[in-house]
């Protein structure tokens, strides 16, 4: 709308203190009148997280509570900042966070691009019989469950296992890899790249199909080779696909989850094992229902998490016009 | 323009109109299929004095589906012993169970929900603050003047044992369940298990002592192939299951000595128990995996021979390894070994005895019930003869017969011709080999239950000295709510740190000469503070 | 016809070999699976290692498994749940996607804020648990089971970003068509972001077929189970490593647990597999370009 309108109509009639208030109130309702449409349909949204989100939250005041079940959220006692505390204070704290951002830095730098290069050599394949193939294959291990697939891997890495069988061929020694505190990180990145490469390749190849050929074929016209076609037209079609799921992946960095960490520990390993969730886990283990301190850790991951998603949006907003807000 | 762009595959606007058909068809079918939540709250009949057992009332009872029995129906009321109970005492039953596996979870969320059941079977001390906060949050009710004046059996049984009533009340003698209590002559049910046909083989005693045992692994290794004699689990939810420290003469975790409670990691004994192990691991008698062992893989090595020696429990262990080799290796024979000891002739004292009182299988009554009176007579039959006959024993003629006054199963539990095992048709018609309100593990049940002669004679030997325990196993305690909060907070670093410094003993990477260094860690860690707050629960019971 | 260098020729041949070891390390252990699902439970105990056949072949996993009463109710329930299920969440996730891809709009960019917070922040099991049984009364209904996962949060992102790369120019003409909001979104945005669909189909379709935690919570009645949650119980029931199902006998009864833990997972996952060769059409090259030239 010409912004002369505004500024008159604004100086005409308002004195100027109170103008910029009234001037977002009516560029609000403006706003909303003209985009009506839109707004209507976001309503079964917003309602959505209105009511299964937002009215739970108070939830998480049990973090500052010693929750009981029997009392319920509201008659539970206060305890302030004991639980958070607790956790701070505990011997192991420095540990436990440092490993799970160190597995969590791991996943980044290795799981994060691997399905992102698989994606990539698949779409270099031109019989799409072949293509299809690998694709239907490769994510099948992302469906066997983790109980499953962690007795997998302490069979074939066992003294007599497979794995460990061609690492001795390899020159290297024959031992029980899962017993040592050195060889934990990298089993259980390459584990997770292995089980979710295919799977994770998926969303990859949903926005590699978007690009328009009639980009390669002009690309071709000029001359250009296959990397130059990568870099110049590849890349730059699925980087906002890329760079979102970069983001959120960072959002979660304190999120490693326990249940595969439990699978593949043993206390000789807790030394780069150990993680938050872990942890907490073992702590529950005393029998009573430590609802209160598994909040307040979550809490705190939490804040973490969102700093941190919060600070990754905002690089990539400054860095490239791809960001979450 | 709109109308203009063709896709492979039908068009939008059919496509919108069939994506609402859809989903008003998925609505109105959810809709249909969508129950109305069980009333859980019921009636009581409508007299309610005296003392007849005939009255119409219901109570909707919340327990444990066991897998024995969740093999053959889906809910208890379907088991013939509860079809036979209805009839005898009125009562009907309203049976929920928690999905299997979930039961901790669901426990929690039914009492965050305030729909509360009637009766609830619960192992009532994992309640957070115990049994007491239970009563005081008003999720049970007290049963004292209730089992006094309306249960004369289960009043008669708690005051001619003492002991046992000790064990079901809180710490200020409030009665909160109808207690499972394990009556029987053996409590044992698992131990230390060595391979029979080895030690036939090898000329080797069944071992008895911690040289014998070394001497028998030795030869496993050198002349069986052994390549893991003894193996073990090493994480935290096995420890109890450690067979050798207690030679040693002190407890994997907390014990108590002469009423002192005590730390067993820190104790001078331990040191000892270390030092055999370690040197176990140098010569290779000790499994080199022990730090990668999951459950599969000790069976694995169990039954494939490459372990010779083993905790195990008599009837899944025994029952696994043999029929694992049954067919292809018919020589394969395990057999009970005792608990090691020091010397020859020393009687061994830390042993797996499982408490008379047997907390998962007893019943509370919730603050929901509107009718206690009725629902105490009704569970007082389970303390009567004629209750646990029908209970342990099933319907005679059709489960047992009297043979010189001995209840003998019939075929239909021993040789079931729908091909249930024991414990599967004993689910199905009886509520005998998992804990009940009542009484369980009767002798003579417990003659039946285990076919395999190994099996039988693996609990004989267990259970030998198992009495010797009752002086330096914890008993069950119960903590305050700031007790347990405090103690899961220290204990959990201090567990974190012995577990870890155990393994590294055991496997030499750190030197036993550092022991003292280790233990003032674990004070440093606050453990004189757990130990107080453990003795002070000690303390309190046995002021019961 | 362009002549390939042999740099490139390298490079596919490479291709080709990569592509070959990852089939065979993915499509293993499946097949160790499926053997161990076929093999005598007592063999299994005993073995460690690689399976090359199934030990003993036998079918009692499956006849455990199948015989039991609730199977196929839990078949139906699953089907149900996930196609109701998906379609809720298809339909509300594009209704958020699309318009928070919207530019210029004041609201958008707060909205966005809201609901990404929400991934992060919760309150929680017990309050959802209270809100949908008590307040909302979806206790023991399958409401309960797609409702409070209408939208993920994530997938609203994913998304979100395809719709945005929908061409301007297209939605413009729409609205100089005449046509309003509702009909650019379902007859121009979703038809071309067809792949993206695709995918939110399988991972919402996905996600409900392999879901139990909420079944197990508020469903009362063993016919309104789902799938997963009956192999669950079944695997539990017939684990050896329950301490009360400390089972005398001889009888294979009882280390049957073994076998059906593999059974399970392949009854679990076949239907998905044959599922997703349908959705790979969306994934073909080009495929929405056809769509956008007249």
């Amino acid at each position: 709308m010409p912004q002369l309108s505004t500024k008159t109509a604004a100086a005409e009639v308002k004195p100027i203190g109170v103008a910029p208030n009234l001037n977002f109130c009516r560029k609000l309702a403006r706003d909303l009148v003209r985009n009506k449409a839109i707004y209507i349909m976001l309503i079964p949204v917003i309602l959505y997280y209105a009511i299964f989100h937002y009215g739970p939250m108070y939830g998480a005041i049990i973090a500052f509570k010693q929750f009981n079940v029997a009392l319920g959220i509201g008659d539970s006692p206060w305890v302030g900042l004991q639980n958070f505390k607790d956790f701070f204070e505990s011997y192991y704290f420095w540990r436990v966070l440092r490993n799970t951002v160190l597995i969590s830095v791991y996943q980044l730098i290795f799981a994060f691009p691997a399905p992102i290069i698989l994606a990539l050599l698949l779409n270099e394949i031109t019989k799409n019989w072949f293509k299809k193939l690998v694709q239907t294959i490769s994510y099948m291990p992302h469906f066997i469950s983790l109980v499953v697939v962690g007795g997998m891997i302490t069979q074939f890495l066992a003294r007599d296992g497979f794995i460990t069988d061609i690492i001795v061929w390899f020159g290297g020694e024959r031992t029980a890899l899962l017993a040592h505190a050195e060889n934990f990180r990298t089993i259980f990145v390459t584990s997770g790249i292995w089980q979710q490469i295919g799977w994770g390749s998926i969303i990859y190849l949903a926005a590699l199909s978007g690009i328009n050929p009639e980009q390669y074929e002009a690309a071709t016209v000029d001359g250009a080779g296959r990397l130059r076609k990568l870099w110049n037209i590849t890349l730059p079609g699925i980087m906002p696909v890329i760079v979102i799921l970069f983001i959120m992946q960072v959002g979660h960095m304190m999120d490693v989850g326990f249940e595969k960490v439990i699978l593949l520990y043993n206390p000789n390993t807790y030394e780069t094992a150990d993680v938050i969730n872990s942890f907490v886990y073992r702590k529950g283990l005393g029998g009573s229902f430590e609802y209160s301190f598994t909040t307040a850790v979550g809490l705190f991951q939490s804040l973490i998490n969102f700093t941190l998603l919060i600070s990754a949006n905002y690089i990539s907003r400054k860095v490239n016009e791809t960001s979450l807000w | 323009m709109l109308t203009r762009i063709k896709k492979k595959g039908s068009s939008a606007t059919s496509k919108a109109s069939r994506v609402l058909l859809a989903l008003t068809l998925a609505g109105s079918l959810l809709a249909a299929c969508s129950k109305e939540a069980p009333a859980t709250s019921s009636n009581a009949g409508a007299n309610s004095k005296g003392n007849e057992v005939q009255q119409t009332s219901s109570f909707s009872y919340w327990s444990i589906l066991d897998a024995n029995a969740s093999s053959s129906v889906t809910q208890l009321g379907h088991v013939e012993f509860y079809k036979q109970l209805e009839t005898k005492t009125g009562v009907k039953i309203n049976f929920s169970h928690p999905p299997v596996g979930s039961e901790d979870e669901q426990f929690n969320l039914t009492i965050a929900s305030r729909d509360l059941p009637d009766i609830m079977e619960y192992g009532w001390l994992m309640y957070p603050g115990g049994p007491e906060k239970a009563i005081q949050d008003n999720v049970i009710i007290e049963l004292n003047d209730l089992i006094d004046q309306h249960a004369p059996n289960i009043k008669k049984y708690l005051d001619e044992n003492p002991e046992i009533a000790k064990q079901v009340k809180t710490d200020n003698g409030v009665l909160y369940v109808v207690p499972s209590i394990g009556i029987g002559t053996v409590n044992t049910f698992s131990g230390p298990l060595v391979r029979k046909d080895w030690l036939e083989d090898l000329g080797l005693p069944v071992p008895e002592t911690i040289d014998e045992w070394t001497t028998m692994l030795r030869a496993f290794k050198e002349k069986k192939g052994a390549s893991a004699p003894f193996t073990m689990l090493i994480n935290h939810s096995q420890k109890p299951n450690d067979i050798i420290v207690g030679a040693f003469g002190v407890g994997r975790e907390f014990y108590l000595d002469n009423g002192q409670v005590k730390f067993g990691p820190m104790e001078p004994g331990f040191k000892d128990y270390l030092t055999l192990m370690r040197d176990w691991y140098k010569e290779g008698l000790l499994d080199p995996d022990i730090g990668a062992n999951d459950k599969k893989t000790l069976d694995a090595k169990m039954s494939s021979g490459k372990s010779g020696a083993v905790f195990g429990f008599a009837g899944s262990s025994i029952g696994v390894y043999l029929n694992a080799n049954k067919d292809k290796n018919p020589e394969y024979d395990l057999t009970a070994a005792q608990y090691p000891v020091l010397n020859k002739g020393d009687e061994p004292k830390f042993i797996n005895r499982a408490d008379s009182y047997r907390p998962q299988g007893s019943a509370a009554i919730t603050t929901s019930n509107p009718d206690p009176v009725s629902a105490i007579k009704w569970l007082d039959y389970y303390f009567t003869e004629e209750g646990h006959m029908l209970k342990n024993f099933g319907v005679e003629g059709l489960t047992y017969t009297l043979d010189n006054g001995f209840p003998k199963y019939t075929d239909l539990i021993m040789k079931n011709p729908d091909k249930l095992s024991i414990a599967q048709a004993m689910g199905k018609y009886l509520r005998a080999n998992y804990p009940s309100p009542g009484f369980v593990n009767d002798d003579r049940y417990l003659e039946q239950y285990y076919e395999l002669p190994q099996q039988k004679e693996s609990i004989k030997v267990w259970g030998k000295y198992e009495n010797n325990s009752i002086g330096v196993k914890m008993p069950l305690v119960s903590a305050t709510p700031e007790e347990s909060q405090k103690l899961a907070k220290i204990m959990s670093d201090i567990n974190t740190y012995a577990d870890e410094m155990y393994i590294r003993f055991i496997m030499g990477e750190e030197s036993l000469d550092n022991f003292d260094k280790y233990v003032a860690q674990i004070k440093k860690m606050n453990i004189e503070e757990a130990i107080q707050l453990q003795q002070a629960a000690v303390d309190r019971f046995n002021k019961r | 016809m362009h002549k390939k260098s042999l740099g490139s020729l390298l490079f596919d041949m490479v291709n080709v070999i990569l592509m070959c070891l990852l089939i065979i390390t993915t499509a293993y252990p499946f097949v160790y699976v499926i053997f161990a699902s076929l093999s005598d439970s007592n063999m299994l105990v005993s073995h460690t290692g690689l399976l090359f056949q199934p030990l003993g072949l036998q079918m009692d996993a499956y006849n455990m498994v199948f015989s039991n009463p609730n199977i196929l109710s839990g078949y139906g329930n699953t089907l149900l749940i996930v196609v109701g299920g998906t379609l809720i969440n298809l339909l509300f996730t594009s209704l958020g996607a699309y318009g928070l891809s919207r530019k210029g709009l004041m609201l958008i960019r707060p909205l966005t804020i809201g609901i990404v917070f929400t991934m992060f922040f919760s309150g929680g099991l017990i309050p959802v648990y209270l809100l949908v049984y008590n307040g909302l009364h979806l206790g023991n209904s399958l409401w309960a089971l797609v409702l409070p996962t209408a939208i993920s949060t994530f997938n609203l992102i994913v998304m979100r970003t395809s719709f945005a790369a929908v061409p301007e120019s297209l939605i413009e003409s729409g609205r100089i068509d005449g046509a309003g909001e509702f009909k650019i979104l379902f007859r121009i945005v979703i038809p071309l972001s067809m792949p993206v669909i695709a995918v939110m189909i399988l991972y919402y379709g996905v996600a409900h077929w392999n879901s139990w935690f909420s079944a197990m919570i508020y469903l009362r009645d063993r016919e309104l189970y789902p799938l997963q949650l009956i192999l669950r119980e079944i695997l539990i029931q017939n684990s050896v490593d329950s301490m009360t199902s400390a089972a005398g006998g001889s009888d294979d009864k009882y280390s049957i647990g073994e076998s059906i833990k593999y059974a399970t997972i392949v009854i679990a996952t076949l239907p998905i597999l044959l599922v997703y060769p349908f959705l790979q059409k969306y994934f073909a090259k080009g495929v929405m370009i056809g769509a956008i030239k007249e």
